[in-house]
């Protein structure tokens, strides 16, 4: 029988790319992502009422992502620090400015992305991924826009110093 | 960067992030673009904001043109069942489990192909529970777990009797299930409803048998045959107590 939740099922499964291509941005890819979408959805399910029809799902399940990735993290780093180590990613002899391949350069983007606290990759993937506007990714946080802008420039300095650290001149002091 | 007579407050690098996101607001925004022409520094930031934004975006992108794997569709899916069942209250901890088999256990009861003999007989009118299966169900508290077999939650089913959700891990296998003590049995025969076989912990498929998870297929099978909502622990008692004789 149609309902209110079956259109909620629909409307996830509608939006599970993108589900999917936010929680690569936070853990990296793989089967953590996959883990951590399948939890979202579950957080969703089980949070239902609190989900008003006409209003954006895709918000709403951002944010719960977030949460479920800090959770997430949270919980991993009591059992045992089991991060994405990005030395690895780093082969010898890498020269940023000619011979990084791409591949390798998104490899090591993931990386960082996924060692970045969850409230910074989660910024990074809904501004720089998703195309909100700062605004708009406070909106759905529940945080100012400055913290938006301060956790932003944060990630991004992780980025610099771990992707493009070969390509460009040092970077850091900071007034 | 300097501020100059015309410049009110200094333009942080914040506000020169927030340019090259095309963030920054009409005046601010001029106020950058003025000075970039003057400060190869802050230019070359700017530069860098964008790449980072690019890689950002293409690291991956990919992923939205990959397959979805179907355990996330069948969790998307899995919330009718859920949701009568009152998910929020009985999904115990670790709920991560079992969504992928939902869809596919809804329509009727799944047998796994080799149950433990002991625990587990067929018999003309159905499959009974037997031997260590049939005493955790008789004795056992919901969220107790003893001799391999768990209990998950109990429910009074729709006949006047009891239905009981279990996970056994025993005889090498992990099988997951629903029986009931029907209303016009006597108390004890414990008629399996639904039968499945759970996958050892962490398989691809990404069902994971973790302990104090209740898959939405039980709920869905439990859903179908309850009457009211889970025992509490003080009814639950006064039940196993009584040998879940029929009730009244």
């Amino acid at each position: 029988m149609a309902s209110p939740k079956s259109d909620l099922s629909r409307e996830l499964v509608a939006l599970l790319p993108r589900l999917r291509r936010f929680a690569a941005a936070l853990t990296g890819g793989g089967a953590d992502a996959d883990d951590l979408v399948q939890d979202a959805i579950e957080r969703a399910l089980r949070k239902r009422h609190l989900w008003a029809p006409g209003t954006r799902l895709d918000s709403w399940v951002f944010r719960i992502m977030q949460n479920a990735w800090i959770d997430t993290v949270r919980s991993r780093r009591v059992r045992h620090a089991t991060s994405l180590d990005v030395d690895g990613f780093d082969p010898p002899g890498l020269d940023g400015r000619t011979a990084m391949d791409a591949h390798m350069t998104l490899a090591r983007t993931r990386a960082v992305l996924a060692r970045l606290p969850p409230e910074q990759s989660t910024v990074v993937a809904l501004v720089l991924v998703e195309g909100y506007s700062y605004r708009e990714a406070a909106e759905i946080l529940g945080v100012p826009e400055g913290t938006v802008t301060s956790r932003l420039f944060r990630a991004r300095t992780a980025l610099e110093a771990g992707v493009l650290k070969d390509a460009e001149p040092a970077h850091g002091e900071t007034p | 960067m300097t501020a100059g007579p015309e410049n009110i407050t200094t333009i942080t690098e914040e506000m020169v992030m927030a340019y090259a996101d095309g963030a920054l607001s009409r005046p601010l925004a001029d106020r950058v673009e003025a000075a970039l022409g003057q400060d190869p520094a802050m230019a070359a930031q700017v530069e860098r904001h964008r790449r980072t934004r690019a890689l950002a975006a293409a690291a991956v992108a990919p992923v939205l043109d990959e397959p979805v794997p179907a355990r996330l569709i069948a969790a998307a899916q899995a919330n009718d069942g859920q949701k009568r069942f009152g998910a929020s209250r009985f999904l115990v901890q670790g709920g991560a489990a079992g969504m992928a088999l939902a869809a596919s256990f809804a329509a009727g009861f799944v047998l796994a192909p080799k149950p433990p003999v002991a625990d587990i007989v067929a018999q003309a009118d159905g499959i009974r529970a037997a031997g260590a299966l049939a005493q955790a169900l008789s004795g056992q508290a919901s969220g107790e777990a003893a001799d391999g077999v768990r209990i998950a939650l109990t429910a009074p089913n729709q006949d006047g009797g009891y239905c009981r959700a279990f996970h056994s891990g025993r005889g090498g296998q992990s099988l997951e299930g629903v029986a009931c003590v029907e209303g016009d049995s006597k108390g004890g025969d414990w008629r399996i409803v639904a039968l499945h076989q759970a996958e050892a912990a962490g398989d691809s498929a990404g069902y994971r048998t973790a302990a104090g998870a209740l898959s939405p297929a039980l709920m869905i099978a439990l859903d179908q045959r309850r009457s009211g909502d889970p025992l509490g622990a003080e009814e639950e008692r006064a039940a196993i107590a009584a040998g879940f004789k029929p009730r009244g």
